[in-house]
């Protein structure tokens, strides 16, 4: 079965390029341009890793982290920033419980090696 | 005992009490003779020029007094700052002229017995703050200090600093001191604004730049690698190059942010025991192959004894590579030289290139932001300022030896003990 990545971004060309990528490595990959979307489709579904940008229109990406790690059926699900500000993302992914980070731009190697670290 | 009477009487007055004085007197004791008189009438005449010098003198002192007085008088009421004289309850007893233009109030109705000093307080948590203050002052007869808002003639307020003190030979009250630093308050507030604006301006830059530079190097790098099909060796060629500077312009946003970073002091540093020897040799084997590039000589020349001390790596490998790569670019033929040597309580490590060197002029502008000395070798010119920084929170030093004509050494001291700076 294909491991499926939910891409929570906004940036369609960052979208479209990340997508491309993991798909190449054979995960399938889901995206949401904001948190409220990306919530309609937790509803019905639980993806096997998101990969998560702070910056977003709406509700901001610390908040939808803590949201799903304090939800009982999503919070086991890895979360990895997807951060384009990167002097305190260390704090910020222990503060908001998220599981890695990532920063842009990043090295297609470096996406990889995180992503197989937690869904292989 | 006669009291002594100071205050000044007319002319007609003296000559009474005078008379009535010489009453108090016994009278002659015996008979003039005929020489006597003309000898008492001389005798007067010389005590009479002696008083009249006498109340010369005296006049002229009471002159340099008055003077002197009006001198003290005007220094007061024109300082620059107001003074007030208050009581233990805040009343004013006196204030010079600056006070009462700062207070915007006549010099007889600030002192009136009922006017508190907190009338003139515009916030009520500062009227507690003042008297706070007071206390203070008397309680510790020392030189207190303390800012509020106060208001000033008409509508207007102004900040202002207060500094008290008791009056030596009365306890009861003290000497308070008033500047206006609303410029000053005025400027923080500025400066506050000014910092607040880079810091927001430097994290639009952050996202707004690397966001779709890492769409614009996920591009590159998907067709480079052929995830989308082969491609021939010129399209290599070409893509590499627009790889190249996408990886570039990613650092030089990289080194503006990190200095933002430090700068601010927001830093933040993972303090571990580690060997500088390692890092050393670590960081010449990245490099190892720039230097074979340019056909230079790569020395190592570590001292082996060295104790492990507190540093954080990566970014002591952040110097390194720094102050490495500064001087590969500028060396043309000859030798890089690493050393490291212990010092009193410190380590200290050199980075000697056989360069150009550095003009004495130029020597000043080496650790400042955005400087340059040579334009050619393309960077931020913040290179050796993010290391200034990195070594400065590390409770070190970085500086610069050298001859124009003859190459530089860069070197940079830890301290081997704890005596670092907290960030």
């Amino acid at each position: 079965m294909t491991n499926k990545i939910l891409l929570i971004e906004d940036e369609l060309d960052l979208v479209e390029v990340t997508r491309m990528r993991l798909k190449n490595s054979g995960y399938e990959v889901v995206s949401a341009l904001s948190g409220e979307e990306a919530f309609t489709f937790l509803q019905k579904d639980i993806p096997d890793l998101i990969l998560l940008d702070l910056l977003l229109p709406g509700m901001q990406g610390e908040e939808i982290c803590k949201k799903i790690k304090c939800d009982d059926r999503l919070k086991t699900i890895p979360v990895i920033l997807f951060t384009a500000s990167a002097s305190d993302i260390p704090k910020v992914a222990k503060e908001v419980g998220a599981d890695d980070y990532i920063t842009k731009p990043f090295e297609p190697e470096d996406l990889l090696r995180k992503v197989k670290k937690f869904i292989g | 005992m006669e009291k002594e009477k100071r205050e000044m009487v007319g002319a007609g007055e003296l000559r009474r009490k005078a008379e009535e004085r010489l009453k108090e007197k016994p009278a002659f004791p015996k008979k003039l003779t005929e020489l006597e008189p003309q000898k008492l009438i001389q005798e007067l005449r010389v005590h009479q020029i002696e008083l009249e010098m006498q109340n010369e003198e005296l006049r002229r002192a009471q002159a340099v007094v008055e003077e002197s007085r009006a001198k003290y008088s005007d220094l007061y009421d024109f300082a620059p700052v107001g003074y007030l004289t208050l009581n233990r309850q805040g009343i004013i007893l006196e204030a010079n002229l600056t006070a009462c233009s700062s207070l915007g109030k006549e010099r007889s109705f600030l002192i009136d017995i009922n006017n508190l000093f907190t009338n003139f307080i515009i916030k009520k948590v500062e009227k507690d703050l003042f008297y706070q203050h007071l206390g203070k002052v008397f309680e510790k007869k020392s030189l207190e200090t303390c800012e509020l808002e106060l208001k000033g003639k008409g509508d207007t307020k102004f900040y202002a600093q207060l500094q008290s003190i008791v009056v030596k030979d009365n306890l009861s009250q003290c000497r308070t001191a008033i500047t206006d630093i609303t410029e000053r308050k005025k400027a923080e507030a500025a400066l506050m604004e000014t910092v607040k604006a880079k810091s927001a301006f430097t994290s639009m830059v952050s996202h707004e730049l690397r966001t779709p530079l890492a769409a614009l190097k996920e591009s590159v790098s998907q067709i480079l690698e052929g995830m989308l099909g082969t491609i021939n060796e010129d399209q290599r060629k070409i893509l590499e190059i627009a790889k190249r500077n996408v990886d570039r312009l990613a650092r030089l946003i990289t080194e503006v942010l990190d200095f933002q970073t430090l700068e601010i002091g927001k830093a933040v540093f993972k303090m571990q025991d580690n060997d500088i020897n390692e890092v050393v040799e670590e960081t010449k084997e990245t490099m190892d192959i720039i230097a074979k590039e340019k056909g230079l000589d790569f020395i190592l020349n570590l001292d082996e004894v060295l104790p492990k001390i507190k540093f954080d790596r990566d970014k002591i490998c952040q110097v390194l590579s720094n102050l490495i790569n500064n001087s590969i670019k500028l060396t043309e033929k000859g030798s890089i030289t690493i050393s490291t040597t212990k010092g009193n309580n410190v380590i200290q490590v050199s980075v000697k290139d056989t360069g150009p060197g550095i003009k004495k002029e130029d020597m000043p502008r080496l650790f400042q932001q955005y400087e340059q000395l040579e334009r050619k070798t393309g960077g931020t010119g913040l290179g050796l300022a993010i290391s200034l920084e990195i070594i400065k929170a590390h409770g070190g030093n970085i500086w610069a030896e050298s001859t124009f004509g003859q190459g530089t050494t860069m070197h940079f001291i830890l301290p081997i003990e704890e005596r670092r700076r907290r960030r």
